[in-house]
């Protein structure tokens, strides 16, 4: 494993029009984030610091009544599932030097985790498209924060484009990608069945996001079990 | 209260709290001794992740959500190019949008 420019630069390509579809959602927040009072600098500084719609999000509420504490509770309560990415990344990833390890994993996302995952499983080897996804992420998220805390009201209700949907037919790409270039058989649907169900099951019983935590473990515990020793 | 008021030092803690995360995975794992059962968990554990999270918008978002993802996998599986399934997905919600369904 390595992590080059080459790479990054890769990676930047492969999730830049992504990317650009998802400034939106950063309009949405810079927009929600000035809309509770929160000044133009501080919005635009929370999406460069803290790159997560989800923990932003979450915080948002939060931000009249909450303590430091509550809310770095929260952030943390919803940013668990980058554990999972972190370790599931792990069997490549801990092959280069740590310092680039801790660097490169600090813009680590849903969607960079699902293209460089898909890529090391084809036999890529460069763990710089991790951090060219990320960082090509990173500035649509900022960009749009800044144009959402500057002239958010004038956009409306960003929905009726359809632009909520782009993650999900992303990721759902993605898990097809994985199917396409190497079909692994029952290796692969039951533990996908088992996450799927858990997933499920969990949307109602517990906590927002944990579902997700919840599934990633069980279907992971079925890979496990089905693998053998 | 002005919102104002937890500021800059409050967005330091919660950033650093999730580079915290992205981290703790990777770091963990240094930790732990290999094995080939521990390493098919994990990469099954990423394609979970996954699964988790379309399957649980689907059931959030209804009939535009699934129809999106049903559109989206159909592009992926015909073209292999995740930019015409992400179109496609787009497409279908905005069209669910656009007829107040």
């Amino acid at each position: 494993m390595t992590l080059t420019f080459s790479g990054f630069c890769k990676g930047f390509r492969s999730l830049s029009w992504l990317a650009v579809f998802l400034i939106p959602f950063g309009i949405a927040f810079g927009a929600a984030a000035v809309e509770r009072g929160i000044p133009v600098a501080q919005a635009i500084f929370m999406s460069a610091a803290v790159f997560s719609a989800a923990a932003q999000f979450a915080a948002l509420p939060l931000w009249d009544q909450g303590t430091v504490l509550s809310l770095v509770l929260v952030v943390l309560a919803v940013s668990t599932r980058h554990i999972l990415l972190g370790a599931a990344l792990s069997p490549w990833l801990n092959q280069i030097s740590r310092t680039r390890r801790l660097a490169g994993l600090s813009v680590l996302s849903d969607p960079n985790f699902a293209e460089s995952s898909a890529a090391f499983e084809r036999g890529e080897r460069d763990a710089g498209r991790l951090v060219g996804g990320g960082a090509a992420l990173w500035l649509s998220w900022v960009t749009g924060s800044a144009i959402g805390a500057v002239a958010g009201e004038t956009f409306g209700d960003l929905n009726r484009f359809g632009i909520d949907a782009l993650m999900v037919s992303y990721f759902t790409a993605m898990i097809l990608a994985r199917w396409l270039d190497r079909w692994q058989g029952r290796h692969t649907v039951l533990p996908a069945l088992t996450a799927a169900a858990v997933a499920l099951v969990g949307l109602h019983l517990l906590p927002a996001g944990w579902n997700i935590v919840a599934a990633a473990l069980a279907g992971g515990a079925v890979g496990g079990l089905i693998h053998g020793r | 209260m002005d919102a104002s008021v937890p500021g800059y030092a409050t967005i330091a803690a919660m950033a650093l709290t999730v580079y915290v995360t992205r981290i703790a995975g990777s770091e963990l794992m240094s930790r732990i001794a290999m094995t080939a059962r521990l390493e098919a968990m994990l990469k099954t554990m990423a394609a979970s992740v996954l699964v988790a999270i379309v399957v649980s918008e689907c059931a959030r978002g209804g009939a535009r959500d699934s129809l999106a993802v049903v559109a989206a996998a159909a592009l992926m599986l015909a073209t292999r190019n995740p930019y015409a399934a992400m179109t496609a997905g787009v497409a279908v919600a905005a069209a669910f949008s656009f007829l107040e369904i």
